[in-house]
């Protein structure tokens, strides 16, 4: 079948939004489609919000592919009779996060209304669409709420799984993403006052701002945590990657609200091992049922080092909640056989 | 430098356009700036999708972006505060392919009128904004702009994407080289057929794989019927760029002969950058730009009897061949056919 998928970019940013778009095609293509992405840039300024929807409709794709998969909004906008599309979210400046001290915009009249257009052409664009899936339960809630429209999770897969593997189950846990306050490294350091077992800590990961790797050194040297706290403040390979989780007790990602599971917590499955989370982290409470593939805890130091400790000592637990990670990715199908099934079914 | 490339694409298509523009993206890369593709999908059925196309790009927004340059219609109409086009060319189907087999519009249907006023009036303006930013890759498509849009601009030619793979071996084979697609415009057939007038012992080696299976069929039988098999041989496949490399170091000369084209085509810089002359003909288009007779190579009449006597003075006299050769890359340099140009005058 010939397949556009179809996204917005902000030139020069790259991120989980355009990766999962060149993912997509890369594997429809594999699986035999003819698969080829158009991404169109989009200013998030709110001036410019209405005309450059207006300009989404007005190109012509009709003629050029079978089916349309529309990725980053209001990509949406796009028209095509068999659309079929994997939100991943809503302009949530305008949505959920309206009413917060997220939304950068001011309640003014103008920005009110622009909100409203915004509301009202999602609702018609939206409903053309001959499917819509997204890639987690907390957005599929928010289409319901927002939009009343129903739609189906398909959970976005890693694209490469062949290195991970578990060698062994050591005495640290792993903690794999970016430095940045909203993903709390932080947190899971702080943590390390209170465990009474000789658990470890690595965290590796580039910081995005050199403020926020800083506080996690003052925090390891004021608690004089150097012995039992690695951190690797740098771009690391997927090979350095698969090798820190091949090696480690368990994983922890413990990012602030986040609307997916997010990819370090596939990654530790795929390694067999299990996953630490907290309880306002987001979408990972999707992925991890407490007890049984990772620990969903409140999000205090002490709740964090009560976790690590029990997962030291109890390492038949553990490794059994690591192999139970596996299942898990099984029972929600997380792979690209589903993927690729549901847009081309 | 953040730097945005605008095209306009076809999906499921990649040509020479598509390859310029990634070409031109990593050399941006190489030169220390950031550089990203933006490719908008054009459609121009039906006709009214023209002028949607416009709309659609004009409304759109480049953000976090110090620079444009655009490549195609109608990608230039993208709304950008410092924007500069490159342009390879513009909807011909309204200028100069109007009113021949390849137009698109029709004078006496009101609505194809329309929409031809409608694509001139809104370039005469986008055009006019830009009037001094405004490149092109070729002197056809400046000439085109200019009669057509009363619009000056200048000529920043192509050069090739990877020069580098080629050096000057000083070696002097005895054939003279074509590597090209095989079609009936880029007139292999009659190269081929000069071989049956060459009076020296010149061979010919054409490379390259067929559009279709009958321009191979085509080319294979002409050798057969004029029993060429010893002095012509053909390469009837994909050659690999190590390959074509080689091919051309180990060559007399060059040549590429096409009907009529924009530009002087990527072969003749390759021949310049192996040190081979090249032999081209009058009617080929651009090749003159950069192949001068008895300077970088010969320009000839478009018949098998005018390329034999050039084939036969290059092998005849190969001491001038050489210095021909050795002339190229020169001219180039002169003609501004450099990487260090077009990035200097594209980001200054």
């Amino acid at each position: 079948m010939k397949i556009i998928v179809a996204s917005t970019i902000v030139p020069f940013i790259y991120g989980g939004g355009t990766s999962i778009v060149d993912w997509l095609v890369l594997k429809l293509n594999e699986y035999g489609h003819q698969a080829e992405s158009i991404k169109l840039p989009y200013s998030s300024d709110i001036n410019q919000m209405m005309s450059q929807t207006v300009g989404l409709r007005m190109f012509h794709l009709e003629d050029y592919c079978e089916r349309l998969i529309p990725i980053r909004m209001p990509s949406y906008q796009l028209q095509h009779p068999e659309k079929y599309l994997w939100f991943i979210h809503h302009y949530r400046e305008v949505y959920d996060l309206w009413d917060t001290e997220f939304s950068p915009f001011p309640h003014t009249e103008k920005n009110c209304a622009i909100r409203e257009y915004v509301m009202r052409s999602d609702d018609v664009s939206l409903r053309e669409a001959k499917k819509i899936f997204t890639n987690s339960q907390v957005v599929s809630n928010r289409l319901t709420k927002f939009n009343a429209l129903d739609s189906t999770v398909v959970y976005p897969p890693l694209f490469d799984i062949s290195s991970f593997r578990c060698n062994s189950y050591g005495d640290y846990i792993y903690y794999s993403s970016r430095i940045c306050s909203h993903k709390r490294q932080l947190l899971a350091v702080q943590a390390m006052k209170y465990t009474k077992t000789p658990v470890k800590l690595v965290i590796t990961g580039k910081s995005e701002r050199p403020q926020d790797a800083e506080e996690i050194y003052y925090e390891i040297k004021y608690n004089h945590l150097e012995d039992r706290v690695t951190v690797i403040d740098r771009w690391i390979s997927d090979e350095e990657k698969a090798k820190f989780l091949s090696d480690c007790l368990a994983a922890i990602y413990i990012p602030y609200d986040e609307d997916s599971y997010g990819y370090p917590s596939l990654e530790a499955h795929h390694s067999q091992k299990a996953v630490i989370s907290c309880k306002d982290s987001g979408g990972t409470d999707e992925l991890i049922v407490d007890g049984y593939n990772g620990y969903l805890t409140d999000p205090t130091p002490q709740a964090l080092a009560s976790v690590y400790d029990e997962m030291y000592l109890d390492k038949n637990k553990t490794e059994t909640m690591g192999r139970n990670g596996l299942k898990r990715i099984d029972e929600l199908q997380i792979n690209w056989d589903n993927v690729v099934r549901r847009f081309t079914e | 430098m953040k730097i945005a490339i605008v095209t306009t694409k076809v999906p499921f298509l990649y040509g020479g356009a598509e390859f310029l523009a990634d070409s031109l993206c990593s050399k941006l890369s190489e030169y220390g700036h950031q550089s990203q593709v933006i490719s908008y999908p054009f459609a121009w059925v039906p006709k009214e999708a023209i002028l949607d196309s416009i709309m659609a790009t004009k409304l759109s927004v480049i953000d976090n972006t110090d620079l444009v340059i655009a490549l195609k219609f109608p990608a230039y109409y993208v709304k950008h505060p410092k924007k500069k086009l490159w342009l390879l060319h513009q909807f011909r189907q309204a200028y100069d392919l109007h009113n021949t087999e390849y137009g698109m519009f029709s004078d006496s249907n009101p609505s194809d009128v329309a929409i031809r006023q409608a694509i001139k009036t809104m370039d005469n303006k986008v055009l006019r904004d830009l009037e001094g930013k405004i490149f092109t890759n070729s002197k056809v498509v400046s000439d085109r702009l200019f009669k057509y849009n009363g619009i000056k601009s200048e000529v920043l030619f192509p050069p090739l994407m990877d020069a580098s793979i080629y050096k000057v071996t000083g070696e002097c084979g005895d054939y003279i080289f074509y590597p090209s697609r095989v079609n009936h415009s880029k007139r292999q057939w009659m190269v081929v057929e000069a071989m049956r007038y060459t009076k020296s012992a010149v061979k010919l080696v054409v490379a390259g794989k067929g559009d279709s299976p009958d321009d191979e069929k085509f080319l294979m039988e002409l050798i057969e019927k004029y029993s060429l098999q010893d002095k012509v041989t053909y390469l009837n496949r994909f050659i690999s760029e190590e390959e074509k490399v080689t091919l051309f170091e180990k060559a007399l000369a060059g040549i590429y002969v096409p009907f009529d084209e924009d530009s002087y085509g990527y072969v003749t810089l390759e021949g310049f950058q192996a040190g081979k002359a090249m032999i081209s003909c009058k009617d080929a288009g651009g090749t003159d730009v950069v192949v001068k007779d008895g300077e970088t190579g010969y320009m000839t009449d478009s018949t098998p009897e005018a390329i034999a006597e050039a084939m036969d003075k290059m092998y005849l006299n190969k001491p001038k061949t050489i210095e021909m050769g050795l002339n190229g890359l020169p001219l180039l340099e002169k003609l501004g056919i450099t990487w260090d140009n077009v990035i200097r005058r594209l980001t200054e």
